[in-house]
């Protein structure tokens, strides 16, 4: 490969990763609900994608490639997470401050409450339901970028709606 | 503008997962305007949760080098090479003369071996005594460990 092919395609990953790097954040963050641990499977992600670069920008879609990256990686971590999670919680003193006035006032904040509602959904439908909504994908899209069937797109997207609705519903939280 | 009426199907069909991308940007601008009819209000913390979301951005990126890795066979080359230069190099840097037994060729220089010499025939007798001794019951080790392979063999056959 000659030095200017070399520094075509670098020029090429560099726009691609510019690009989605935001859109690849926000799905990590979206999955594993930790500014930390979504920084570093973005990182992650940038880092195995750089071995892959002359591959990468050959593809039709390179951010759905990226973002299907980014959503294995983040599942990953989410698992480890849990795992450690788990084990820390098992050995953790009790957490007498869970209760102050700040932490009531900040859950009772609207859009906060609408997070965690979110954050109830399975990480499938919380993904797609993101895709479609912050991101603004098709359907296709989506379906390339998640390595689901286009059907089950849309009934996730169908089911997450509905959940959420019934959950504001429920909750009655009103936007101030 | 959107009208409510308008909403109200929209956000029907939005339900129903009928609605295309642009119907989807039309009501969240109509969620976005503010004048909601009351009965769809309950709605209006998911479009404005949407909205924040889609500002966030990645922090800046962390500098981690990405280390350009050096191909095997290259590195394995940059070995072989490295290897025979040094044994190049000290092969012909060696100091003239130099051996393979410096160290015992510099002590018999000053080892004087005839002290060490076995003059009284008696004494002669028993070192070779103990020599062929020693010898012998070596070879008879040899034969009986054969014999004992043997005999294993033989009856590994059975």
């Amino acid at each position: 490969m000659t030095r200017a092919n070399t520094a075509i395609i670098l020029d090429h990953y560099s726009s691609i990763i510019t690009s989605v790097r935001d859109r690849l954040y926000r799905l990590a963050l979206r999955v594993v609900n930790d500014a930390d641990d979504a920084e570093d499977v973005v990182q992650d992600v940038l880092v195995k994608s750089w071995g892959q670069r002359e591959k990468i920008v050959c593809l039709d879609n390179p951010p759905a490639w990226l973002l299907r990256m980014t959503k294995h990686q983040a599942i990953d971590r989410l698992r480890s997470a849990r795992v450690r999670s788990a084990r820390e919680t098992e050995a953790a003193i009790p957490d007498h401050e869970a209760r102050t006035p700040y932490r009531i006032a900040a859950a009772n904040d609207t859009l906060s409450h609408v997070h965690r509602l979110l954050q109830q959904l399975p990480p499938d439908q919380r993904m797609v339901l993101h895709l479609r909504e912050v991101e603004g994908m098709e359907y296709q899209e989506i379906s390339e970028a998640t390595d689901l069937s286009m059907q089950q797109v849309k009934t996730y997207l169908h089911r997450g709606r509905h959940k959420i609705r019934a959950l504001l519903l429920k909750e009655k939280i009103v936007q101030p | 503008m959107m009208t409510h009426s308008e909403a109200e199907i929209l956000l029907y069909r939005y339900f129903e997962g009928e609605t295309s991308l642009d119907e989807e940007l039309r009501l969240r601008e109509y969620f976005r305007a503010g004048d909601i009819r009351s009965d769809l209000a309950e709605l209006d913390p998911m479009f404005a949760y949407w909205d924040e979301a889609a500002q966030i951005v990645a922090p800046p990126a962390k500098q981690t080098a990405i280390r350009r890795r050096i191909p095997v066979r290259r590195l394995s080359a940059a070995a072989a090479a490295a290897v025979l230069f040094f044994a190049v190099g000290s092969w012909f840097n060696q100091p003239a003369g130099l051996t393979n037994f410096p160290i015992a060729e510099a002590e018999s220089t000053t080892i004087d071996w005839s002290k060490y010499e076995v003059t009284d025939p008696e004494e002669a007798y028993k070192v070779l005594r103990n020599a062929l001794g020693t010898a012998s019951a070596e070879m008879n080790r040899s034969a009986r460990i054969t014999v004992r392979e043997i005999s294993a063999a033989r009856n590994a056959l059975k």
